[in-house]
């Protein structure tokens, strides 16, 4: 009995220890100044793989990769993993796409640097951690509080 | 001595570009590799060699959001610039444009640029973006044209202006490219030999279906490096991504104008076919081994003189710039058994 006991704890340590950490709730950011409110599933995916390279209003499209939540959005967002993504770039460096690839960010404070400077700035955050001169867009018209939000 | 100025200009656009950089926006890129070959290829006999076959640099300055400049430069087979005349390998200006980008859907490429002809000639010799150390010599090769040269059959460059662009409805995309260059010729990138312009264009379509994408490409032109002939490829093509698994596939038509005797053209063609199909699986996101059967029939309704390859690899990614391929090649010539062969070749490739 004591045995069964300590084969169940240990069966649950052993779930909890190699289950997923929770996911992030993620924010697509762009520069408060933009008038982008809303974006497509679709259309995310061709902005964060350099095929749409412009906003509506113009401004050039400046992607900014948040290394923490980069293989999560990857994975939600494009399909792919983050070595995909890279060797995606590389392709279209070299092949004189039009699209640049993301400037990698490790901190909120190097993204609101780059949002500062850069107004056709594009990202993504944990919803908490959204800050003055970001804003947030909505994909399919669902914000990440909605229930059936894509990105969840 | 001219390849020296070269060099030293290029030095000084990159610094003087990196002194603008702090305003506007400079990045560099580049790509080197180094391969290893054995192969039975030579009548000597067994042939083993290092080739340090690329190391380029490639820089692309946005002006601002509608002009950029693209710049690659090559040093080739490790290449010696003597001033004694000694020298080995090639350094080439392998693209010089600008662009304007009026919208996603319309853009104007002016300078000298890779015809987008078939998957590849777009980045041909940017070994990091594909996965065999060599790509399908039937389409990306040279073979023996009408006058007796080895050449491709399209322009591999070309200086000229370019209209592209990207066109988006719901789940289809669409990409253009319409080229008028100078065609080959001596001084192809300087004056056109022929009153003739190479024209070429290429269209890719991606479907709602996920991962397929297939693709027309087109290219004709006076050859001047080739008494004048024309030469006008057809090019149809094929890919499908799922997940881990690629499969991608090229069928094209070459018509290469005959000559007389006197090497004068005589308006009758020589038509070709080729093809290659290649698949591929990634294993736990670094693995991929790849299978290629590729073959070039350069006449239609004369001789039996096709050429195949049949190709066993597997590319393994390091990091995501750093990869070790190794290939091995069984290439036979229909006409002529003395000249089958078979190759080893491995490489390390890295992108920077």
């Amino acid at each position: 009995m004591r045995n069964e006991k300590l084969w169940i704890f240990l069966l649950v340590m052993f779930f909890f220890a190699t289950s997923d950490k929770t996911e992030a709730q993620i924010a697509v950011i762009v520069n408060e100044s933009n008038s982008c409110d809303n974006l497509s599933t679709s259309e995310l995916e061709r902005i964060f793989l350099g095929k749409i390279t412009t906003f509506s209003n113009g401004d050039q499209i400046v992607l900014v990769q948040f290394e923490p939540l980069s293989k999560q959005f990857y994975h939600k967002v494009l399909h792919k993993t983050p070595m995909k993504v890279r060797k995606h770039w590389i392709n279209m460096v070299f092949s004189g796409g039009s699209g640049m690839p993301p400037k990698e960010c490790s901190s909120l404070d190097q993204i609101t640097k780059l949002f500062a400077d850069h107004p056709g700035a594009i990202s993504f955050v944990e919803l908490s951690e959204v800050l003055e001169g970001m804003k947030v867009v909505s994909i399919d018209s669902k914000l990440p509080q909605d229930e059936d939000y894509p990105l969840k | 001595m001219r390849i020296n100025k070269l060099i030293i200009a290029w030095t000084l656009y990159l610094f003087n570009l990196s002194i603008f950089a702090q305003t506007s926006d400079l990045r560099t890129y580049g790509y080197f590799d180094l391969e290893a070959e054995i192969s039975n290829r030579n009548t000597e006999g067994k042939r083993g060699t290092f080739d340090q076959h690329h190391f380029n640099i490639v820089s692309v300055f946005t002006l601002d959001k509608n002009f950029r400049i693209y710049g690659e430069i090559e040093w080739e087979h490790g290449a010696v610039i003597e001033g004694g005349g000694e020298s080995t390998g090639k350094v080439v200006l392998e693209k010089s444009w600008v662009e304007y980008k009026r919208t996603d859907a319309f853009k104007i490429k002016l300078g000298k640029f890779l015809p987008p002809f078939g998957i590849y000639n777009l980045k041909h010799d940017a070994t990091p973006t594909f996965l065999p150390v060599f790509l399908p010599s039937s389409l990306y090769g040279t073979h023996e044209n009408t006058v007796g040269s080895k050449q491709r059959l399209y322009a591999k460059f070309g200086t000229g202006i370019q209209f592209l662009g990207s066109c988006f409805t719901r789940d289809w995309e669409t990409n253009y490219y319409l080229y008028l260059i100078n065609g080959r010729g001596p001084r192809p990138h300087e004056r056109d030999s022929n009153a003739n312009k190479g024209f070429g264009g290429r269209l890719s379509v991606s479907p709602p279906m996920a991962g397929l994408t297939i693709g027309l490409s087109y290219y004709s032109e006076i050859n001047g490096n080739a008494q004048d002939t024309r030469q006008t490829t057809l090019a149809f093509d094929a890919s499908l991504e799922r997940a881990d698994f690629f499969l991608e596939a090229e069928f094209f038509l070459p018509q290469l104008e005959e000559v007389d005797i006197d090497s004068i053209p005589t308006g009758d063609f020589r038509q070709g076919n080729g093809y290659y199909v290649q698949g591929a699986y990634t294993f736990r996101d670094r693995f991929t081994p790849f299978v290629r059967y590729d073959f070039y029939d350069p006449d239609m309704d004369g001789k039996s003189d096709n050429e195949q390859d049949i190709v066993l690899g597997i590319n393994y990614s390091v990091t995501s710039r750093v990869y070790l391929k190794s290939e091995v090649h069984q290439v036979s010539f229909q006409e002529s058994s003395d000249d089958n062969y078979e190759m080893f070749v491995a490489a390390i490739v890295v992108a920077f």
